[in-house]
């Protein structure tokens, strides 16, 4: 709105009530729109643990958050590019490019996906937030270790039953 | 007399045990003697605990993203 004063001012006032109204639902949306985009176990290593995984996975750099979750956070922000681009802000979020507009969306690696609306802007996480991923990433660090450790447990003990079977035959 | 079989199967699990031991020292595990369900089911009592405290903090850091679109918005939008 502050940005541009004059797309709101222009759209008539119909339009403008449609708009706040689903900035409103967006807004009572946030908790089921964070646990959709934060339920996907690729994001948590705990939720999916795999071995040889980049130690640096979360580690936040100065003000730089790991990638991973600063991702996660922008598509949240993202619904918002939706509605802006409903109503002519000058943002993308679908994916369309052309001069002029925001590009409000995340671009996925293979060819053909869907583009995932994402916010674009400067983006700085609260203290609590940085504190919250600072101890995941602490406990990440030991629990890979303790991981790597357990899987080769496990293959040991997988070699013994081999060899157990293989003898007693 | 030892046959060529007995033989192979003699040196094979030589080369087998000398494997499983090399890798138990590799690893830093102290005794092939402990019982390994034990070590795999303290590892699993360990590795639980680590993935218990990620688990609430996910959950702790959903709640703080919940609440940064609209850090600054002082008074919430009314409904129209």
């Amino acid at each position: 709105m502050i940005k541009y004063p004059e797309v709101l001012l222009g759209i008539p006032e119909v339009q403008t009530t449609r708009m706040k109204n689903q900035v409103t639902q967006l807004i009572k949306d946030t908790e089921k729109t964070v646990k959709k985009e934060f339920d996907n176990p690729a994001l948590w290593w705990h939720l999916k643990p795999r071995l040889h995984e980049s130690i640096k996975l979360y580690l936040q750099i100065g003000d730089q958050p790991p990638q991973i979750l600063d991702r996660a956070v922008r598509h949240v922000l993202g619904h918002l590019g939706v509605i802006l681009e409903e109503f002519k802000f000058n943002v993308s979020a679908s994916g369309t490019t052309s001069s002029y507009k925001e590009f409000w969306f995340d671009r996925p690696l293979d060819v053909g996906e869907a583009a995932t609306p994402s916010y674009p802007n400067l983006l700085k996480w609260t203290r609590e937030m940085q504190q919250t991923i600072q101890e995941y990433n602490a406990k990440y660090v030991k629990a890979t270790e303790v991981y790597a450790e357990l899987y080769a447990l496990r293959k040991e003990k997988k070699k013994n039953q081999a060899t157990d079977l293989w003898e007693s035959i | 007399m030892v046959s060529d079989r007995e033989d192979q199967v003699f040196y094979g699990n030589k080369v087998f045990n000398y494997r499983r031991a090399v890798s138990f020292v590799e690893l830093g595990i102290a005794s092939m003697g402990e019982d390994l369900d034990e070590q795999i089911e303290a590892k699993e009592t360990e590795f639980s605990s680590f993935t218990k405290r990620m688990e609430e903090l996910k959950s702790e850091f959903a709640q703080e993203t919940i609440r940064l679109p609209w850090n600054g918005t002082e008074k919430p939008l009314k409904n129209t």
